[in-house]
């Protein structure tokens, strides 16, 4: 991978798409300094013309699978998925850039594997990456949540954060996972409590992105009430709720199952304080991974495909089973149907951002094509009349006439993500900002127009033009600093963290340890500011 | 190296004790602690002296590069092997060589889990790290192998953390042997099984732990040459496990019966899964084969016996394993922490050796056996002791090598990026890479 370059370029003339700054398709220059964003370049400066064309921030993906032990395992139990689902990590960088985005989060990376992931990342062509960390069901910090210890678990929080250089603590079906693991059905303490200490604890270590939470119940029928419960139960907090369409569901069984997406988005609705994402789901195979294990087994035991399940320290693990969303059954017809409901009822594009919880829902690949049903309502519709025929009755989809504008995409593909994840210097192009750009063609339908981008700007530098990769940079990973990771947290909790990875067996704490020397290009993002 | 080191290099794949290792008097290494693996790897003659050669004439690093260069691409079809002891770096880095040259690349040692993939692949595995099988199982079915003596911490005869949980091992011993390793420790509960009798056996054990009759397996009492009554109480043992764990090493699973010996040691756990919790652990290869199986994995596609002469890279082990490529396949070697070329050529032929492939570059510590004479020798430091690197014991847990040994030498990493970097600069155009 060649040495990152920051370039110079005036990007003339296109029509600027950049939520941050208001700009909705006013013609204008885009003038990028060492790889930075400024306010103009001298006359001189090497030119990209993009009249007639669309210009907006690089795009970000702030939750996908891409590298770590849950998609490598993905790879060997699916050789059949192939690349569609699974591509290699040189071409998941080269696919992402094509079609604009520039800058991934992998969103479920287990503590003791965090070091390889971080290999695997840096391999990754060419976008800017991070990692969550999962953190939910290991047995230390459940303890500490339980017990009510939250300064511990604010400290274990950010040192797990800082050992593996993570960017953001996540959640998976927190206690149950654990709980699971046991052999038992329950976690002792209820989820709310838990999410709740969770959610304290983390948010006294002032991340960039909140608690990222992957809540109970994911996939089962009626999981909309426990869904509204623990969202209730954060009210208060900062937090992010990921792939929301899978926790969207009414109905008792599988039989049964219906989209209650409209009382998730109203909660949504009401409380600013929420991001979320969506999780779409898109007709064809896929490849389910996560590390919500036992929602894994269900998975298997209902559908009777095969099973890989991967049981780790820090009760992180996964569970991966392949998977077929077809639009005549009614299941997957229904999913399909509640995730672009939950889209098109958030009435804010800033707290509702689209992914598809790659490859889970269906490969990143397929962004361009929910995009179009997004902004074409009789493309949707057409999908709605050739699906499974009850599903008008199990979802209001057909009654939505709202269609996103090319601002709003814009917002649910780059600005809104960016923000959400506190990256000041991305999924904007105001002065100062990553000169990440993507530039469409304007015209024609949004599936082909998000699909090829007519070229890609990664710090300045031309990565690709017309769909072909013409440079292979690399990307820097982000990473915190937890202001409670130094000595005040390793001084309390040192016996603690010896024992908890040492007597289980699964490394030396200097082991466990990443030093930053060990990525490519590291880049630590600051806590917010104390009174935020 | 003036004095004794301590030093944590699991080149056995497994959660290993620390090694210790002291200058010998005759100049090489003397190795104690750890396990006999890590010992005997440890101890391996190091030619300290050996410096880069070409046709056996001492030459400059840059000369030799390119003279591996130079034969590399000259050749038909290039054979990439090894990388049991090198690290992911190293692995990624000759993926892309493969790649590039158009050849082929398998890992030394993979050929032994072939029959454990092609099960994961039909069944799936429901399975855990070594961490988590010491952690949490209460029951291990311990197939054809003990890894207790060896390891003693890999599970010890209780569960950690709580003294009063004894830990109950179902021991099949290895063909030949009726004690196996009960003196490891622990409560052991034997399970003699005849040889070959295997999967009959396992077919029993898994039905029975499913409360199903043995049926057609079950002969005079015996199932595979174990006693009906020994699997009933295995079965019975497994049933009442929180966590079971089923444990076997690679040489379980090798034979025509290796695939569905493997499936149904998989499918036994994945059924315990319904009422319990239960994992399937294969030890697997030593080294680090696990990790530059990872490697090859992320990077092509496909873990192992990867050929990219087709345009996308492409899984064969008939076409691009050890064996056929080592048995006149290939007609250049590029060999990368290969221990050994003689063995793999040896399960290729059963016996009967081909026609040695024409050239042989060899980068490392050491010549493999069986190479003694290769075109090219670029002698390298010693990955883990002396080149820092990344490797995955077989869980998939990563360990950070942190070569305290000094060393004048490159490291495989280093020679491999001049290697690259001469053959890109070739012009020779890289294969396509898959879904490109």
């Amino acid at each position: 991978m060649a040495t990152p370059a920051s370039g110079t370029i005036r990007i003339r003339g296109g029509s600027v798409f950049d939520p941050a700054s208001g700009r909705r398709g006013e013609t204008g220059d885009v003038c990028i300094q060492d790889g930075r964003v400024v306010a103009s370049l001298p006359s001189g400066a090497p030119v990209f013309e993009a009249r007639g064309l669309v210009v907006m921030p690089g795009g970000v993906d702030l939750h996908s699978h891409i590298a770590g032990p849950a998609v490598q395992s993905a790879r060997l139990l699916c050789p059949e998925a192939g690349g569609a689902c699974l591509p290699t990590l040189q071409e998941t960088g080269r696919r992402y850039v094509r079609m604009g985005y520039t800058t991934v989060f992998d969103a479920a990376i287990s503590p003791i594997r965090a070091r390889v992931a971080h290999t695997e990342l840096d391999a990754v062509p060419i976008v800017d990456k991070g990692i969550f960390v999962l953190m939910g069901n290991d047995d230390l910090a459940l303890r500490l949540a339980r017990d009510g210890r939250l300064d511990d678990l604010s400290d274990f929080m950010g040192w797990l954060l800082h050992a593996t250089r993570g960017y953001a603590p996540k959640l998976v079906n927190a206690g149950f996972v654990e709980a699971w693991r046991r052999g038992e059905e329950e976690e002792p303490v209820a989820p709310e409590e838990l999410l709740r200490a969770f959610a304290a604890a983390g948010g006294a270590l002032r991340l960039p992105h909140p608690l990222h939470v992957h809540l109970s119940g994911l996939g089962r029928p009626g999981n909309a009430a426990m869904t509204l419960r623990q969202m209730e139960a954060l009210r208060d907090s900062r937090a992010h709720f990921t792939h929301l369409q899978f926790h969207a569901y009414g109905g008792r069984t599988p039989a049964g199952l219906r989209s209650r997406a409209p009382e998730i988005a109203s909660w949504l609705n009401a409380h600013p304080r929420a991001t979320a994402d969506v999780g779409q789901v898109v007709f064809g195979p896929a490849v389910t991974l996560s590390a919500d294990a036992p929602a894994q087994h269900r998975l298997h035991r209902a559908t009777g495909r095969k099973w890989l399940n991967l049981d780790g320290e820090s009760g992180a693990g996964c569970g991966i089973v392949p998977h077929d969303y077809r639009a005549d059954r009614l299941t997957g017809a229904v999913q399909w149907a509640t995730g672009l409901e939950l889209m098109l009822l958030c009435s804010d594009p800033w707290r509702m951002f689209l992914t598809t919880d790659h490859p889970n829902g269906g490969a990143f690949a397929a962004y361009p094509v929910i995009i179009r049903m997004l902004m074409d309502r009789s493309f949707r519709e057409a999908i709605l009349a050739g699906a499974h025929p009850r599903l008008k009755e199990r979802c209001v989809l057909a009654g939505i006439a709202r269609e996103y504008t090319l601002d709003e995409i814009a917002i649910v593909t780059r600005a809104g993500p960016a923000r959400a994840l506190g990256l000041e210097r991305k999924g904007n192009l105001g002065a100062g900002a990553d000169g990440d750009v993507a530039i469409y063609r304007s015209a024609g339908d949004p599936e082909a127009t998000f699909s090829e981008a007519v070229a890609v700007f990664k710090d300045g530098v031309l990565v690709a033009r017309d769909g072909e990769i013409v440079a292979e940079t690399r990307g820097r990973t982000f990473f915190v600093e937890p202001p409670s990771s130094g000595d005040r947290a390793r001084a309390g909790l040192d016996t603690r963290l010896r024992d908890h990875f040492e007597a289980c067996g699964a490394a030396p704490l200097e082991d466990f340890v990443l030093e930053e020397e060990a990525l490519a290009r590291p880049e630590t993002v600051p806590a917010l500011p104390a009174a935020s | 190296m003036d004095a004794a080191l301590s030093l944590r290099v699991p080149l056995c794949g497994l959660p290993c004790a620390e090694m210790r290792i002291a200058p010998a008097p005759s100049g090489g290494v003397r190795a104690s602690g750890g396990c006999p693996a890590g010992r005997v790897a440890a101890a391996l003659p190091i030619a300290d002296e050996a410096k880069p050669a070409v046709d056996g004439r001492p030459v400059s690093e840059a000369q030799a590069v390119a003279a591996a260069a130079a034969l590399l691409l000259e050749a038909r079809s290039p054979f990439v092997f090894g990388l049991s002891m090198s690290s992911c770096g190293t692995a990624r880095r000759a993926a892309a060589i493969a790649r590039r040259l158009g050849g082929a690349i398998d890992v030394e040692g993979a050929a032994a889990l072939e029959n454990d993939l092609v099960a994961l692949r039909t069944f799936g595995l429901a399975s855990a790290t070594f961490g988590e099988v010491r952690h949490r199982a209460d029951v291990v079915l311990l197939w054809r192998c003990d890894p207790r003596p060896d390891h003693p911490h890999l599970m010890p005869p209780r569960l950690p953390g709580d003294a009063s949980a004894e830990r109950l091992f179902i021991l099949v011993p290895l063909a030949g042997e009726t004690a196996g390793g009960a003196h490891a420790g622990g409560a052991t509960q034997m399970l003699p099984v005849a040889d070959g009798g295997d999967l009959d056996a396992l077919l029993a054990l898994r039905a029975l732990a499913a409360r199903r009759e043995a049926g057609a397996n079950v002969s005079g009492g015996m199932a595979g040459g174990g006693a009906l009554s020994d699997l009933h109480r295995a079965a019975a043992a497994l049933r009442r496990a929180r966590y079971a764990a089923m444990v076997w090493d690679a040489a379980a699973t090798r034979g025509p019966a290796g695939p569905a010996i493997a499936a149904t040691l998989a499918l036994l756990a994945r059924d315990l899964n319904v009422q319990h919790r239960a994992a399937a652990r294969p030890l697997g290869a030593g080294g680090n084969v696990a990790g530059a199986m990872a490697a090859i994995l992320s990077d092509c596609g496909h873990p192992r016996a990867v050929g990219f002469s087709g345009g996308s890279p492409r899984e064969a082990p008939e076409a691009f394993g050890a064996a056929p490529m080592l048995d006149g396949g290939a007609d250049a070697l590029l060999l990368i922490g290969a221990r050994s070329i003689a063995v793999s050529r040896q399960t290729a032929s059963d016996g009967h050796s081909g026609p040695r492939p024409t050239h042989a570059v060899v980068i490392g510590p050491r010549l493999p056996e069986g190479c003694s004479d290769p075109e090219v020798f670029i002698p390298t430091a010693i990955p883990a002791f002396s080149e820092k690197g990344l490797w995955l014991l077989a869980d998939g847990v990563p360990v950070p090598m942190r070569a305290p040994l000094p060393s004048t030498r490159p490291s495989e990493a280093e020679v491999f990026d001049r290697l690259i970097g001469r053959v890109a600069a070739s012009g020779k155009p890289a294969s396509p890479r898959r879904g490109a």
